[in-house]
């Protein structure tokens, strides 16, 4: 028994030693990875930042300051690409949003049998290979054989170049996003939904509400930091949407479909423009940075104010 | 609970039956697309373009023979592609599972201060945009001669995998009870030892999901594989982008390769299916 109480004493106390260099330790593979893949290129990505490099010139390597940056900030289509990424975000993750919690509330709540099999179904779009899908949507939005101009017909609706113009593309691609994602908002949403305690629900009805109000007023505020988890992971996945865009419009047509991930990947690795490209990176890691920083922040505010707020019942 | 609600509503019958009309457009607008990719990929070259469309058709194997003999218009047989696939997917998974395990085993069993620091470090990699470090990673990997190695997307891929497997394996150690690795110490085994021996297996399960959560990623990852490889390399994913582009018109041969490399991950996704929205929210939403 004393023999046990030693060994507990070695893993628990952890004051009395100047510092637990154990968990440091067993993470340094892991770290090292973490450093060598992301934080030093992140870091690399600064010095390219403030050079004028193409490989692709003799020559073209030198040190221009904040040259490359400056360059963005007057770039009509570096200020287009930005303002269309965020409409792309700003859409999709809404109508994602929207969907999702609607179709969580309406399973949950109102379907008796088949819940199960919902949810297997819509596990299918979210882990499909990003690349089959954007294939699979061009097939279905092709302009001669597609299946959708052919549906159009069917109701009367003139058929459409879907992918040969610009809103259209856009609205495409926007529309195999909240393909692919809405299940990912219906499925947390769910998940929320499940794990609710019951006590504020009852109380709530015996007060009177009716169900809509106790979807206002009881069941989402409860939901909150979940919504915000779901709307964290999708801004964020969101802004670094990129295979969908190559498969089904190529950027096309007219830069009409370039995000941003993707101006990054066509200044790059198409223009060799290497130096303002890793400029763009930049750009794009603070402002992620700065949004999932705040969005953070948030989450944690709400959860405590939940966990309160329960703890109070 | 889920009773108190619907009962205001189950009143009237009528919004319970729209509720079902309303769910099924749901599904079946999430599952068409899937279908019609496993379809056309079976129809003849003839049927799969035919308008309107045949949905009572005699199956073939046709396009699946074309490109698994590399007799195809890519004139790529897909095997090598499928076996790159495997071999990049499997080893980050594997990569990452280690090295991702022990680091969650040492942030579960000494909580420390600077290890709530370290955690949150892992996770914040987890909202970093991948893209972002292309760039870099490819000057990199070019300045280092591993450009089309496998290498060159199996330290990549750990590196973005690492966040997941480090919050999902500390929440499975967090449920094993510290006591079971103390009765192995005390009977003579080491730290290292206990952890091999004692923890992982007991955690299996728990690793299993998050190999398969893993390997998913990795299979599907499609803009570093885009850069990082030539020919020796190349991922399957990064062939049906080239031929998708190069052949946009071949649809029962692309919805073949589409499907073949479909499969796997949707027969894997469908049996893990509870851990995947745990393993997307790094456990956030279990």
């Amino acid at each position: 028994m004393s023999v046990v109480t030693t060994t507990v004493d070695v893993t628990r106390r952890v004051r009395r030693e100047p510092l637990e260099w154990r968990p440091l330790l067993l993470s340094l593979p892991a770290i090292a990875i973490l450093l060598v893949m992301v934080l030093y290129p992140t870091i690399f990505a600064v010095w390219t930042a403030l050079h004028q490099y193409n490989p692709m010139l003799p020559d073209m390597d030198r040190f221009i300051g904040l040259g490359n940056f400056e360059h963005a900030f007057g770039d009509r289509i570096f200020l287009d690409t930005v303002l269309r990424t965020a409409v792309f975000v700003v859409v999709a993750v809404t109508v994602e949003f929207v969907l999702g919690l609607g179709l969580a509330i309406v399973v949950f709540y109102l379907i008796a049998h088949g819940s199960t099999l919902v949810r297997l179904a819509l596990t299918i779009p979210m882990i499909m290979p990003p690349i089959a899908i954007g294939l699979v949507w061009r097939w279905l939005f092709d302009g001669q054989f597609g299946l959708i101009n052919y549906a159009m017909k069917l109701i009367g609706l003139p058929p459409q170049i879907w992918l040969g113009n610009t809103t259209t593309a856009m609205g495409a691609v926007i529309m195999v996003e909240v393909w692919q994602w809405m299940p990912f908002v219906f499925l947390c949403l769910y998940a929320g939904l499940a794990s609710l305690p019951s006590e504020p629900i009852q109380a709530a009805r015996v007060d009177g509400a009716g169900p809509f109000q106790l979807l206002w007023y009881v069941v989402l505020p409860m939901l909150k930091p979940i919504i915000l988890v779901v709307l964290l992971f999708r801004i964020i996945d969101c802004m670094r949407v990129f295979d969908i865009v190559y498969v089904l419009t190529e950027g096309g047509p007219s830069n009409g479909t370039v995000v941003y991930p993707f101006l990054i990947y066509m200044q790059g690795f198409r223009y060799f423009n290497v130096g303002y490209a890793a400029a763009l990176s930049w750009i794009l890691v603070v402002f992620v940075s700065i949004l999932a920083g705040t969005l953070i922040r948030m989450l944690l505010k709400s959860s405590a104010a939940v966990a309160k707020a329960g703890g109070g019942e | 609970m889920k009773r108190e609600i619907s009962y205001a509503h189950m009143r009237r019958i009528a919004p319970k039956a729209a509720a079902y009309v309303v769910v099924l457009a749901f599904v079946i607008f999430e599952v068409f697309p899937v279908y019609w990719m496993i379809s056309t990929s079976f129809k003849s070259r003839w049927d799969a373009f035919r308008l309107p469309p045949v949905w009572f058709f005699k199956p073939t194997l046709e396009h699946y023979f074309t490109i698994l003999s590399g007799k195809g218009w890519s004139s790529t047989p897909i095997t090598p592609l499928l076996i790159n696939s495997i071999i990049v997917a499997g080893s980050s998974s594997v990569l990452a599972l280690l090295c991702g395990s022990l680091g969650a085993y040492g942030l579960s069993r000494f909580p420390t201060r600077y290890g709530k620091h370290l955690a949150m470090w892992i996770l914040s990699t987890r909202m970093f945009p991948p893209v972002a470090v292309a760039i870099p990673v490819f000057l990199m990997m070019s300045n280092l001669g591993l450009i089309d190695t496998y290498w060159a997307l199996i330290i990549p891929y750990s590196a973005f995998n690492i966040s997941f497997v480090v919050w999902m394996m500390r929440s499975f150690f967090d449920q094993i009870p510290v006591e079971l690795e103390q009765a192995a110490m005390i009977d003579g085994c080491s730290r290292l030892g206990a952890f091999f021996r004692i923890v992982l297996p007991l955690t299996l399960p728990g690793l299993v999901a998050t190999g398969v959560f893993v390997l998913i990623f990795s299979w599907n990852e499609f803009l570093f594989a885009l850069i990082l490889t030539r020919t020796a390399a190349k991922t399957a994913p990064v062939a049906i982008a080239d031929f998708v582009t190069l052949y946009g018109i071949q649809w029962g041969q692309l919805t073949a390769y589409a499907t073949l490399i479909s499969a796997p991950i949707i027969i894997l996704g469908l049996l893990f299916q509870r851990y995947i929205v745990k393993g997307l929210t790094l456990g956030a939403v279990q």
